[in-house]
Protein backbone atom coordinates (compact mmCIF):
# COMPACT_ATOMS: atom_id res chain seq x y z
CA UNK A 1 0.00 0.00 0.00
CA UNK A 2 2.90 2.31 0.67
CA UNK A 3 4.58 1.65 -2.65
CA UNK A 4 5.16 4.89 -4.46
CA UNK A 5 5.62 7.02 -1.37
CA UNK A 6 8.98 8.72 -1.28
CA UNK A 7 9.08 8.84 2.50
CA UNK A 8 7.01 6.32 4.38
CA UNK A 9 4.16 7.86 6.34
CA UNK A 10 4.44 7.56 10.11
CA UNK A 11 1.07 5.83 10.21
CA UNK A 12 -1.09 4.83 7.29
CA UNK A 13 -4.51 3.31 7.79
CA UNK A 14 -6.25 2.05 4.63
CA UNK A 15 -9.81 0.79 4.30
CA UNK A 16 -10.11 -0.50 7.86
CA UNK A 17 -13.24 -2.48 8.70
CA UNK A 18 -14.16 -4.17 11.94
CA UNK A 19 -17.31 -6.21 12.45
CA UNK A 20 -18.51 -7.93 15.57
CA UNK A 21 -20.89 -10.34 13.90
CA UNK A 22 -23.47 -8.15 12.18
CA UNK A 23 -22.38 -5.10 14.17
CA UNK A 24 -20.07 -2.88 12.16
CA UNK A 25 -17.99 -0.82 14.57
CA UNK A 26 -15.49 0.47 12.02
CA UNK A 27 -16.41 1.19 8.42
CA UNK A 28 -13.83 1.90 5.71
CA UNK A 29 -11.50 4.05 7.76
CA UNK A 30 -8.51 5.55 5.95
CA UNK A 31 -6.16 8.28 7.04
CA UNK A 32 -2.46 9.07 7.07
CA UNK A 33 -0.18 10.66 9.63
CA UNK A 34 2.99 12.19 8.23
CA UNK A 35 6.02 12.34 10.51
CA UNK A 36 5.51 15.24 12.91
CA UNK A 37 1.74 15.32 12.33
CA UNK A 38 -0.57 16.84 14.96
CA UNK A 39 -3.79 15.08 14.20
CA UNK A 40 -6.99 14.97 16.23
CA UNK A 41 -9.71 12.35 16.11
CA UNK A 42 -13.07 13.61 17.28
CA UNK A 43 -16.64 12.39 17.23
CA UNK A 44 -19.56 11.85 19.57
CA UNK A 45 -19.56 9.00 22.06
CA UNK A 46 -19.97 5.68 20.30
CA UNK A 47 -18.53 7.01 17.03
CA UNK A 48 -15.85 4.31 17.12
CA UNK A 49 -12.83 6.31 18.28
CA UNK A 50 -11.78 3.84 20.94
CA UNK A 51 -12.34 0.92 18.56
CA UNK A 52 -10.01 2.61 16.10
CA UNK A 53 -7.36 3.10 18.78
CA UNK A 54 -7.70 -0.58 19.71
CA UNK A 55 -7.31 -1.57 16.07
CA UNK A 56 -4.20 0.56 15.64
CA UNK A 57 -2.57 -0.62 18.87
CA UNK A 58 -3.39 -4.28 18.24
CA UNK A 59 -5.88 -4.92 21.01
CA UNK A 60 -8.37 -5.75 18.24
CA UNK A 61 -7.70 -7.28 14.82
CA UNK A 62 -9.44 -5.66 11.85
CA UNK A 63 -11.88 -7.65 9.70
CA UNK A 64 -10.25 -6.12 6.62
CA UNK A 65 -7.97 -3.27 5.66
CA UNK A 66 -4.36 -2.54 6.51
CA UNK A 67 -2.23 -0.55 8.92
CA UNK A 68 1.34 0.50 8.18
CA UNK A 69 3.74 1.98 10.71
CA UNK A 70 6.73 3.74 9.17
CA UNK A 71 6.18 1.68 6.01
CA UNK A 72 5.99 -1.66 7.87
CA UNK A 73 2.76 -3.64 7.69
CA UNK A 74 1.56 -4.10 11.27
CA UNK A 75 -2.02 -5.14 10.48
CA UNK A 76 -1.50 -8.54 12.13
CA UNK A 77 1.48 -7.71 14.36
CA UNK A 78 1.39 -8.43 18.08
CA UNK A 79 1.00 -5.64 20.61
CA UNK A 80 4.64 -5.75 21.74
CA UNK A 81 5.93 -5.74 18.16
CA UNK A 82 3.99 -2.56 17.35
CA UNK A 83 5.53 -0.84 20.36
CA UNK A 84 9.02 -1.92 19.34
CA UNK A 85 8.38 -0.57 15.83
CA UNK A 86 7.50 2.85 17.25
CA UNK A 87 3.89 3.02 18.37
CA UNK A 88 3.21 4.37 21.86
CA UNK A 89 0.00 5.35 23.57
CA UNK A 90 -1.38 6.87 26.70
CA UNK A 91 -4.53 5.62 28.36
CA UNK A 92 -7.91 7.15 29.00
CA UNK A 93 -7.96 5.52 32.39
CA UNK A 94 -4.52 5.92 33.85
CA UNK A 95 -2.67 2.63 33.66
CA UNK A 96 0.59 2.91 35.53
CA UNK A 97 2.55 0.93 38.11
CA UNK A 98 0.87 2.25 41.23
CA UNK A 99 3.16 0.89 43.98
CA UNK A 100 6.31 2.08 42.20
CA UNK A 101 7.81 5.55 42.34
CA UNK A 102 7.39 7.99 39.47
CA UNK A 103 11.05 7.60 38.51
CA UNK A 104 10.71 3.80 38.54
CA UNK A 105 7.65 4.02 36.31
CA UNK A 106 9.51 6.05 33.73
CA UNK A 107 12.64 3.92 34.09
CA UNK A 108 10.59 0.83 33.15
CA UNK A 109 9.91 2.41 29.78
CA UNK A 110 13.48 3.67 29.42
CA UNK A 111 15.03 0.24 30.08
CA UNK A 112 12.48 -1.47 27.83
CA UNK A 113 13.35 0.91 25.00
CA UNK A 114 17.10 0.49 25.52
CA UNK A 115 16.56 -3.30 25.57
CA UNK A 116 18.44 -3.59 28.84
CA UNK A 117 15.43 -4.78 30.83
CA UNK A 118 16.93 -8.28 30.91
CA UNK A 119 20.21 -7.28 32.54
CA UNK A 120 20.33 -8.99 35.94
CA UNK A 121 23.20 -6.90 37.34
CA UNK A 122 24.18 -3.27 37.83
CA UNK A 123 21.74 -1.36 40.06
CA UNK A 124 19.34 0.90 38.17
CA UNK A 125 20.05 3.86 40.44
CA UNK A 126 23.75 3.72 39.65
CA UNK A 127 23.28 3.77 35.89
CA UNK A 128 23.85 7.31 34.77
CA UNK A 129 22.31 6.73 31.34
CA UNK A 130 18.99 5.59 32.82
CA UNK A 131 18.92 8.17 35.60
CA UNK A 132 19.75 11.01 33.19
CA UNK A 133 17.06 9.95 30.70
CA UNK A 134 14.45 9.65 33.46
CA UNK A 135 15.43 13.09 34.69
CA UNK A 136 15.18 14.55 31.19
CA UNK A 137 11.67 13.17 30.72
CA UNK A 138 10.47 14.27 34.14
CA UNK A 139 11.87 17.74 33.50
CA UNK A 140 10.13 17.91 30.12
CA UNK A 141 6.78 17.37 31.80
CA UNK A 142 7.67 19.38 34.90
CA UNK A 143 7.20 16.50 37.31
CA UNK A 144 10.74 16.21 38.64
CA UNK A 145 9.54 17.10 42.11
CA UNK A 146 7.35 13.98 42.19
CA UNK A 147 10.18 11.59 41.25
CA UNK A 148 10.32 9.84 44.62
CA UNK A 149 6.58 9.61 45.20
CA UNK A 150 4.56 6.51 44.54
CA UNK A 151 2.26 6.92 41.55
CA UNK A 152 -0.60 5.75 43.78
CA UNK A 153 -0.15 8.94 45.84
CA UNK A 154 -0.25 11.32 42.86
CA UNK A 155 -3.13 13.53 41.82
CA UNK A 156 -4.99 12.64 38.67
CA UNK A 157 -3.44 15.37 36.53
CA UNK A 158 0.07 14.43 37.55
CA UNK A 159 -0.57 10.80 36.66
CA UNK A 160 -1.48 12.00 33.17
CA UNK A 161 1.92 13.61 32.88
CA UNK A 162 3.65 10.43 34.06
CA UNK A 163 1.69 8.58 31.36
CA UNK A 164 3.08 11.00 28.79
CA UNK A 165 6.63 10.59 30.11
CA UNK A 166 6.30 6.81 29.82
CA UNK A 167 5.00 7.00 26.28
CA UNK A 168 7.71 9.40 25.19
CA UNK A 169 10.44 7.31 26.83
CA UNK A 170 9.73 4.74 24.12
CA UNK A 171 10.89 7.30 21.52
CA UNK A 172 7.86 6.56 19.37
CA UNK A 173 7.30 7.46 15.73
CA UNK A 174 3.61 7.66 16.46
CA UNK A 175 2.07 8.69 19.76
CA UNK A 176 -1.62 8.05 20.46
CA UNK A 177 -3.09 10.19 23.20
CA UNK A 178 -6.39 8.76 24.38
CA UNK A 179 -8.38 11.62 25.93
CA UNK A 180 -5.43 13.24 27.70
CA UNK A 181 -7.61 16.01 29.15
CA UNK A 182 -10.54 13.86 30.30
CA UNK A 183 -11.45 14.62 33.87
CA UNK A 184 -8.99 17.49 34.19
CA UNK A 185 -10.17 20.86 35.49
CA UNK A 186 -9.94 23.73 33.02
CA UNK A 187 -6.74 25.17 34.43
CA UNK A 188 -4.97 21.81 34.25
CA UNK A 189 -6.06 21.19 30.68
CA UNK A 190 -4.60 24.55 29.68
CA UNK A 191 -1.33 23.53 31.25
CA UNK A 192 -1.58 20.16 29.52
CA UNK A 193 -1.92 21.91 26.17
CA UNK A 194 1.16 23.93 26.95
CA UNK A 195 3.08 20.74 27.71
CA UNK A 196 1.73 18.92 24.65
CA UNK A 197 3.08 21.73 22.51
CA UNK A 198 6.54 20.73 23.70
CA UNK A 199 6.35 17.15 22.36
CA UNK A 200 9.25 16.47 19.97
CA UNK A 201 8.48 17.90 16.54
CA UNK A 202 9.36 14.68 14.66
CA UNK A 203 6.82 12.53 16.53
CA UNK A 204 3.47 12.10 14.79
CA UNK A 205 0.74 12.66 17.40
CA UNK A 206 -2.83 11.40 17.14
CA UNK A 207 -5.01 12.78 19.88
CA UNK A 208 -8.52 11.56 20.73
CA UNK A 209 -10.17 14.28 22.72
CA UNK A 210 -13.50 15.83 23.67
CA UNK A 211 -12.05 19.14 24.83
CA UNK A 212 -12.57 21.19 21.65
CA UNK A 213 -10.43 24.06 22.81
CA UNK A 214 -7.50 21.72 23.24
CA UNK A 215 -8.19 20.03 19.90
CA UNK A 216 -8.45 23.30 17.94
CA UNK A 217 -5.31 24.69 19.55
CA UNK A 218 -3.19 21.57 19.33
CA UNK A 219 -4.14 19.83 16.08
CA UNK A 220 -3.32 20.87 12.56
CA UNK A 221 -5.65 18.33 10.98
CA UNK A 222 -8.83 16.80 12.30
CA UNK A 223 -10.69 13.63 11.42
CA UNK A 224 -14.32 13.47 12.48
CA UNK A 225 -15.83 10.06 13.12
CA UNK A 226 -19.49 9.21 13.21
CA UNK A 227 -21.17 5.83 13.57
CA UNK A 228 -18.00 3.88 12.90
CA UNK A 229 -16.99 5.75 9.75
CA UNK A 230 -15.20 8.94 8.79
CA UNK A 231 -17.54 11.88 8.36
CA UNK A 232 -14.97 14.50 7.41
CA UNK A 233 -11.28 15.24 7.43
CA UNK A 234 -9.56 18.56 7.02
CA UNK A 235 -7.66 21.41 8.56
CA UNK A 236 -8.93 22.95 11.77
CA UNK A 237 -10.54 25.83 9.86
CA UNK A 238 -12.25 23.48 7.39
CA UNK A 239 -13.66 21.32 10.15
CA UNK A 240 -14.94 24.32 12.09
CA UNK A 241 -16.75 25.53 8.96
CA UNK A 242 -18.15 22.14 7.95
CA UNK A 243 -21.94 22.29 8.46
CA UNK A 244 -22.26 18.51 8.58
CA UNK A 245 -19.75 18.32 11.42
CA UNK A 246 -21.56 21.05 13.31
CA UNK A 247 -24.74 19.08 12.95
CA UNK A 248 -23.63 15.69 14.19
CA UNK A 249 -20.91 16.61 16.55
CA UNK A 250 -20.37 20.16 17.62
CA UNK A 251 -24.09 20.92 17.58
CA UNK A 252 -24.91 17.71 19.30
CA UNK A 253 -22.31 18.45 21.90
CA UNK A 254 -23.54 21.96 22.49
CA UNK A 255 -27.07 20.67 23.06
CA UNK A 256 -25.71 18.02 25.29
CA UNK A 257 -23.79 20.54 27.33
CA UNK A 258 -26.79 22.80 27.65
CA UNK A 259 -28.92 19.92 28.76
CA UNK A 260 -26.48 18.92 31.44
CA UNK B 1 31.85 14.04 32.92
CA UNK B 2 30.99 17.70 32.45
CA UNK B 3 27.28 16.90 32.92
CA UNK B 4 28.02 15.06 36.08
CA UNK B 5 29.82 18.04 37.50
CA UNK B 6 26.79 20.25 36.96
CA UNK B 7 23.96 17.91 37.75
CA UNK B 8 24.84 15.74 40.75
CA UNK B 9 22.44 17.12 43.36
CA UNK B 10 19.38 16.78 41.12
CA UNK B 11 20.43 13.43 39.69
CA UNK B 12 20.74 12.02 43.16
CA UNK B 13 17.11 13.00 43.79
CA UNK B 14 16.17 10.81 40.84
CA UNK B 15 18.59 8.05 41.84
CA UNK B 16 17.08 8.01 45.32
CA UNK B 17 13.66 7.43 43.81
CA UNK B 18 14.55 3.83 42.98
CA UNK B 19 14.05 0.94 45.32
CA UNK B 20 17.39 -0.15 46.61
CA UNK B 21 18.13 -3.07 48.66
CA UNK B 22 20.82 -1.37 50.68
CA UNK B 23 23.30 -3.04 52.93
CA UNK B 24 22.84 -1.43 56.29
CA UNK B 25 23.83 -2.04 59.87
CA UNK B 26 20.87 -4.41 60.23
CA UNK B 27 22.45 -6.62 57.55
CA UNK B 28 25.72 -6.56 59.44
CA UNK B 29 23.77 -7.52 62.56
CA UNK B 30 22.19 -10.52 60.82
CA UNK B 31 25.57 -11.88 59.81
CA UNK B 32 27.09 -11.14 63.21
CA UNK B 33 24.27 -13.12 64.82
CA UNK B 34 24.85 -15.86 62.27
CA UNK B 35 28.53 -16.11 63.19
CA UNK B 36 27.89 -15.67 66.91
CA UNK B 37 25.56 -18.69 66.91
CA UNK B 38 28.50 -20.81 65.82
CA UNK B 39 30.48 -19.94 68.93
CA UNK B 40 27.80 -19.34 71.52
CA UNK B 41 25.12 -21.90 70.73
CA UNK B 42 27.07 -24.79 69.27
CA UNK B 43 24.59 -27.35 70.68
CA UNK B 44 21.93 -25.82 68.44
CA UNK B 45 23.95 -25.89 65.22
CA UNK B 46 21.67 -28.44 63.56
CA UNK B 47 18.68 -26.21 64.15
CA UNK B 48 20.68 -23.20 62.97
CA UNK B 49 21.67 -25.03 59.79
CA UNK B 50 18.02 -25.92 59.24
CA UNK B 51 17.19 -22.23 59.62
CA UNK B 52 19.85 -21.22 57.11
CA UNK B 53 18.47 -23.70 54.57
CA UNK B 54 14.95 -22.41 55.08
CA UNK B 55 16.15 -18.80 54.63
CA UNK B 56 17.61 -19.72 51.24
CA UNK B 57 14.38 -21.49 50.33
CA UNK B 58 12.28 -18.51 51.47
CA UNK B 59 14.51 -16.10 49.50
CA UNK B 60 13.86 -18.15 46.37
CA UNK B 61 10.12 -17.96 46.98
CA UNK B 62 10.34 -14.23 47.63
CA UNK B 63 11.83 -13.69 44.18
CA UNK B 64 8.86 -15.49 42.59
CA UNK B 65 6.01 -14.14 44.74
CA UNK B 66 7.33 -10.88 46.15
CA UNK B 67 9.11 -9.54 43.10
CA UNK B 68 7.44 -11.33 40.20
CA UNK B 69 3.91 -11.80 41.54
CA UNK B 70 4.05 -15.49 40.59
CA UNK B 71 1.78 -17.18 43.07
CA UNK B 72 3.43 -20.49 43.81
CA UNK B 73 1.97 -22.87 46.34
CA UNK B 74 4.13 -25.74 45.20
CA UNK B 75 7.63 -24.46 45.61
CA UNK B 76 8.68 -27.59 47.49
CA UNK B 77 8.91 -29.44 44.16
CA UNK B 78 12.02 -27.43 43.40
CA UNK B 79 13.42 -27.95 46.88
CA UNK B 80 12.74 -31.68 46.67
CA UNK B 81 14.04 -32.00 43.11
CA UNK B 82 17.25 -30.24 44.15
CA UNK B 83 17.56 -32.57 47.12
CA UNK B 84 17.04 -35.78 45.13
CA UNK B 85 19.33 -34.53 42.37
CA UNK B 86 22.09 -33.75 44.85
CA UNK B 87 21.59 -37.11 46.59
CA UNK B 88 21.70 -39.04 43.32
CA UNK B 89 24.67 -36.98 42.20
CA UNK B 90 26.54 -37.95 45.36
CA UNK B 91 25.56 -41.61 44.91
CA UNK B 92 26.32 -42.07 41.22
CA UNK B 93 28.53 -39.22 39.99
CA UNK B 94 30.70 -37.54 42.60
CA UNK B 95 30.62 -36.87 46.30
CA UNK B 96 32.08 -33.41 45.80
CA UNK B 97 29.64 -31.00 47.55
CA UNK B 98 29.88 -27.75 45.53
CA UNK B 99 29.19 -29.45 42.19
CA UNK B 100 26.42 -31.31 44.02
CA UNK B 101 24.74 -27.99 44.82
CA UNK B 102 25.07 -26.95 41.19
CA UNK B 103 23.54 -30.26 40.11
CA UNK B 104 20.61 -29.70 42.48
CA UNK B 105 20.13 -26.13 41.23
CA UNK B 106 20.28 -27.18 37.58
CA UNK B 107 17.79 -30.03 38.01
CA UNK B 108 15.36 -27.67 39.73
CA UNK B 109 15.94 -25.02 37.04
CA UNK B 110 15.00 -27.49 34.30
CA UNK B 111 11.81 -28.33 36.18
CA UNK B 112 11.27 -24.59 36.66
CA UNK B 113 11.37 -23.99 32.90
CA UNK B 114 9.01 -26.90 32.18
CA UNK B 115 6.43 -26.06 34.83
CA UNK B 116 6.87 -22.31 34.20
CA UNK B 117 5.72 -22.81 30.61
CA UNK B 118 2.48 -24.18 32.06
CA UNK B 119 1.78 -21.95 35.03
CA UNK B 120 2.88 -18.56 33.68
CA UNK B 121 0.14 -18.49 31.06
CA UNK B 122 -2.39 -17.95 33.81
CA UNK B 123 -2.62 -15.75 36.85
CA UNK B 124 -4.27 -15.60 40.23
CA UNK B 125 -6.11 -18.54 41.72
CA UNK B 126 -5.68 -20.64 38.58
CA UNK B 127 -1.94 -20.24 38.94
CA UNK B 128 -2.00 -21.22 42.60
CA UNK B 129 -3.97 -24.37 41.79
CA UNK B 130 -1.69 -25.27 38.88
CA UNK B 131 1.46 -25.02 41.00
CA UNK B 132 -0.26 -27.13 43.63
CA UNK B 133 -1.31 -29.70 41.05
CA UNK B 134 2.19 -30.00 39.62
CA UNK B 135 3.60 -30.40 43.12
CA UNK B 136 1.09 -33.13 43.96
CA UNK B 137 1.87 -35.00 40.74
CA UNK B 138 5.59 -34.91 41.42
CA UNK B 139 5.14 -36.11 44.97
CA UNK B 140 3.17 -39.06 43.57
CA UNK B 141 5.92 -39.80 41.06
CA UNK B 142 8.60 -39.64 43.78
CA UNK B 143 6.67 -42.00 46.03
CA UNK B 144 6.24 -44.50 43.17
CA UNK B 145 9.73 -44.30 41.66
CA UNK B 146 11.37 -46.23 44.50
CA UNK B 147 14.48 -47.10 42.50
CA UNK B 148 15.44 -43.43 42.24
CA UNK B 149 13.99 -41.86 45.37
CA UNK B 150 13.76 -44.77 47.77
CA UNK B 151 10.04 -44.12 47.96
CA UNK B 152 8.63 -43.65 51.45
CA UNK B 153 11.86 -44.95 53.01
CA UNK B 154 13.74 -41.99 51.60
CA UNK B 155 17.05 -41.74 49.80
CA UNK B 156 20.10 -42.25 51.95
CA UNK B 157 23.49 -43.98 52.04
CA UNK B 158 25.37 -41.39 50.03
CA UNK B 159 28.56 -39.79 51.27
CA UNK B 160 29.59 -36.16 50.89
CA UNK B 161 33.29 -35.49 50.43
CA UNK B 162 35.08 -32.73 52.36
CA UNK B 163 34.33 -29.22 51.07
CA UNK B 164 37.09 -28.09 48.70
CA UNK B 165 38.87 -31.27 49.79
CA UNK B 166 39.64 -29.60 53.11
CA UNK B 167 36.70 -29.38 55.44
CA UNK B 168 35.22 -32.68 56.49
CA UNK B 169 31.57 -32.77 57.58
CA UNK B 170 31.69 -33.49 61.31
CA UNK B 171 29.20 -35.16 63.58
CA UNK B 172 28.39 -31.96 65.45
CA UNK B 173 27.50 -30.00 62.32
CA UNK B 174 30.20 -27.34 62.62
CA UNK B 175 31.28 -27.62 59.02
CA UNK B 176 27.70 -27.97 57.80
CA UNK B 177 26.66 -24.73 59.50
CA UNK B 178 29.53 -22.64 58.15
CA UNK B 179 29.02 -24.22 54.72
CA UNK B 180 25.33 -23.28 54.83
CA UNK B 181 26.09 -19.77 56.02
CA UNK B 182 28.53 -19.18 53.16
CA UNK B 183 26.03 -20.50 50.60
CA UNK B 184 23.35 -18.27 52.13
CA UNK B 185 25.65 -15.24 51.81
CA UNK B 186 26.26 -16.03 48.14
CA UNK B 187 22.54 -16.56 47.45
CA UNK B 188 21.60 -13.39 49.32
CA UNK B 189 24.14 -11.23 47.47
CA UNK B 190 22.93 -12.73 44.19
CA UNK B 191 19.31 -11.87 45.05
CA UNK B 192 20.30 -8.38 46.07
CA UNK B 193 22.07 -7.70 42.79
CA UNK B 194 19.11 -9.17 40.94
CA UNK B 195 16.40 -7.05 42.59
CA UNK B 196 18.38 -3.82 42.17
CA UNK B 197 19.05 -4.50 38.49
CA UNK B 198 17.01 -3.43 35.47
CA UNK B 199 15.68 -7.00 35.36
CA UNK B 200 14.53 -6.66 38.97
CA UNK B 201 12.69 -3.45 38.13
CA UNK B 202 11.14 -5.08 35.09
CA UNK B 203 9.69 -8.02 37.01
CA UNK B 204 8.26 -5.68 39.63
CA UNK B 205 6.62 -3.79 36.80
CA UNK B 206 5.15 -7.04 35.50
CA UNK B 207 3.92 -7.91 39.00
CA UNK B 208 2.08 -4.59 39.24
CA UNK B 209 0.74 -4.21 35.70
CA UNK B 210 1.52 -6.95 33.16
CA UNK B 211 -0.61 -5.51 30.36
CA UNK B 212 1.13 -2.16 30.57
CA UNK B 213 4.50 -3.93 30.44
CA UNK B 214 3.42 -5.54 27.16
CA UNK B 215 2.57 -2.06 25.93
CA UNK B 216 6.11 -1.01 26.73
CA UNK B 217 7.21 -3.73 24.30
CA UNK B 218 8.31 -6.23 26.95
CA UNK B 219 7.63 -9.94 26.37
CA UNK B 220 6.10 -10.51 29.78
CA UNK B 221 5.91 -14.31 29.84
CA UNK B 222 9.55 -14.70 28.78
CA UNK B 223 10.71 -12.41 31.60
CA UNK B 224 8.60 -14.24 34.17
CA UNK B 225 9.93 -17.57 32.93
CA UNK B 226 13.48 -16.33 33.53
CA UNK B 227 12.57 -15.23 37.03
CA UNK B 228 10.73 -18.45 37.83
CA UNK B 229 13.68 -20.50 36.61
CA UNK B 230 16.09 -18.53 38.80
CA UNK B 231 13.74 -18.94 41.75
CA UNK B 232 13.45 -22.68 41.09
CA UNK B 233 17.23 -23.03 40.85
CA UNK B 234 17.75 -21.32 44.21
CA UNK B 235 15.08 -23.49 45.81
CA UNK B 236 16.93 -26.45 44.32
CA UNK B 237 20.18 -25.25 45.90
CA UNK B 238 18.40 -25.06 49.27
CA UNK B 239 17.14 -28.63 48.78
CA UNK B 240 20.58 -29.85 47.71
CA UNK B 241 22.12 -28.23 50.76
CA UNK B 242 19.55 -29.94 52.95
CA UNK B 243 20.31 -33.32 51.33
CA UNK B 244 24.04 -32.86 51.83
CA UNK B 245 23.98 -31.83 55.48
CA UNK B 246 21.30 -34.26 56.68
CA UNK B 247 22.34 -37.25 54.59
CA UNK B 248 18.71 -38.22 54.11
CA UNK B 249 16.00 -37.18 51.66
CA UNK B 250 12.39 -38.08 52.32
CA UNK B 251 9.35 -37.47 50.16
CA UNK B 252 8.38 -34.78 52.69
CA UNK B 253 10.94 -32.55 50.95
CA UNK B 254 8.46 -32.44 48.02
CA UNK B 255 5.35 -32.17 50.13
CA UNK B 256 2.64 -29.57 50.25
CA UNK B 257 3.42 -29.11 53.94
CA UNK B 258 6.85 -27.75 53.08
CA UNK B 259 5.43 -25.51 50.32
CA UNK B 260 2.93 -24.16 52.83
CA UNK B 261 5.52 -23.68 55.57
CA UNK B 262 7.89 -21.68 53.41
CA UNK B 263 5.01 -19.46 52.33
CA UNK B 264 4.08 -18.92 55.98
CA UNK B 265 7.69 -17.98 56.75
CA UNK B 266 7.62 -15.40 54.00
CA UNK B 267 4.30 -13.92 55.08
CA UNK B 268 5.53 -13.84 58.66
CA UNK B 269 8.71 -11.99 57.75
CA UNK B 270 7.38 -9.79 54.97
CA UNK B 271 7.01 -10.41 51.24
CA UNK B 272 9.05 -8.63 48.57
CA UNK B 273 11.89 -7.36 50.74
CA UNK B 274 14.48 -10.16 51.03
CA UNK B 275 15.01 -9.40 54.72
CA UNK B 276 11.58 -10.92 55.36
CA UNK B 277 12.97 -14.34 54.45
CA UNK B 278 15.63 -14.06 57.15
CA UNK B 279 13.31 -13.00 59.91
CA UNK B 280 10.36 -15.17 58.90
CA UNK B 281 12.36 -18.37 58.50
CA UNK B 282 14.26 -17.82 61.74
CA UNK B 283 11.15 -17.13 63.80
CA UNK B 284 9.28 -20.03 62.20
CA UNK B 285 12.00 -22.65 62.61
CA UNK B 286 13.00 -21.60 66.13
CA UNK B 287 9.45 -21.23 67.43
CA UNK B 288 8.29 -24.55 65.96
CA UNK B 289 11.32 -26.30 67.43
CA UNK B 290 10.87 -24.79 70.90
CA UNK B 291 7.11 -25.31 70.85
CA UNK B 292 7.56 -28.94 69.80
CA UNK B 293 10.11 -29.46 72.56
CA UNK B 294 7.86 -27.98 75.21
CA UNK B 295 4.60 -29.56 74.07
CA UNK B 296 5.07 -32.30 71.43
CA UNK B 297 1.31 -32.72 71.01
CA UNK B 298 -0.02 -29.20 70.67
CA UNK B 299 2.93 -27.28 69.22
CA UNK B 300 1.10 -26.63 65.94
CA UNK B 301 -1.37 -24.59 67.97
CA UNK B 302 1.42 -22.20 68.94
CA UNK B 303 2.44 -21.86 65.32
CA UNK B 304 -1.12 -21.16 64.22
CA UNK B 305 -1.63 -18.59 66.95
CA UNK B 306 1.62 -16.89 65.99
CA UNK B 307 0.55 -16.63 62.36
CA UNK B 308 -2.87 -15.26 63.24
CA UNK B 309 -1.34 -12.62 65.51
CA UNK B 310 1.24 -11.68 62.90
CA UNK B 311 -1.31 -11.30 60.13
CA UNK B 312 -3.63 -9.36 62.43
CA UNK B 313 -1.07 -6.89 63.74
CA UNK B 314 1.65 -6.72 61.06
CA UNK B 315 0.04 -7.76 57.80
CA UNK B 316 3.13 -6.66 55.86
CA UNK B 317 5.43 -8.76 57.96
CA UNK B 318 7.67 -8.56 60.99
CA UNK B 319 10.41 -6.68 59.11
CA UNK B 320 8.06 -3.69 58.87
CA UNK B 321 7.92 -3.53 62.64
CA UNK B 322 11.71 -3.51 62.76
CA UNK B 323 11.85 -0.88 60.02
CA UNK B 324 9.57 1.41 62.02
CA UNK B 325 11.67 0.88 65.09
CA UNK B 326 14.81 1.74 63.15
CA UNK B 327 13.12 4.81 61.67
CA UNK B 328 12.14 5.98 65.14
CA UNK B 329 15.64 5.49 66.48
CA UNK B 330 17.38 7.24 63.57
CA UNK B 331 15.24 10.06 62.15
CA UNK B 332 17.68 10.51 59.24
CA UNK B 333 17.05 7.03 57.88
CA UNK B 334 14.46 6.80 55.15
CA UNK B 335 13.23 3.89 53.14
CA UNK B 336 12.73 4.48 49.44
Amino acid sequence: MTVGHEIAAALEVVGLHKNFGALRVARDISFTLEPGARHALIGPNGAGKTTLVNLITGVLRPTSGSIHLGGVDITRARLERRVVLGLARTFQISSLFLPLSVAENVALAVTAKAKIDTQPYGPVYRRDAIVAEVQRLLALFEIEATAQRRVADLAYGQRRLVELALALALKPKVLLLDEPAAGLPKRDSERLLEILMRLPAEVAVLVIEHDMELVFNFARRITVMFEGGILAEGSVAEIRRDPQVRDVYLGHRRDHEMAS
Amino acid sequence: MADLAIAPPRSSVIADAFLRHRLSWSDALIWLVGIAVYFVASEYLQLATQTVIMIIFALSLDLAIGYGGIESLGHAVFFGTGAYAAGSYALYVSSEPISGLVAGGLAAAVLGILSGLLILRVRGLTQVILTLAIATMLLQVATTAKSITGGDDGLTGYRIAPILGQFEFDLYGHTAYIYGLVILAVVFLFCRVLVNSPFGLTVRGIRDNPLRMRLLGVPVTARLLTLYTISAALAGVAGALSAQVTGLIGTDSLSFLLSGNVLIMLILGGIGRLSGAFLGATVFVVVSDRAAAIDPFNWLFVLGAMLILAVRFTPSGLTVVIDRLVARLSPGARRT
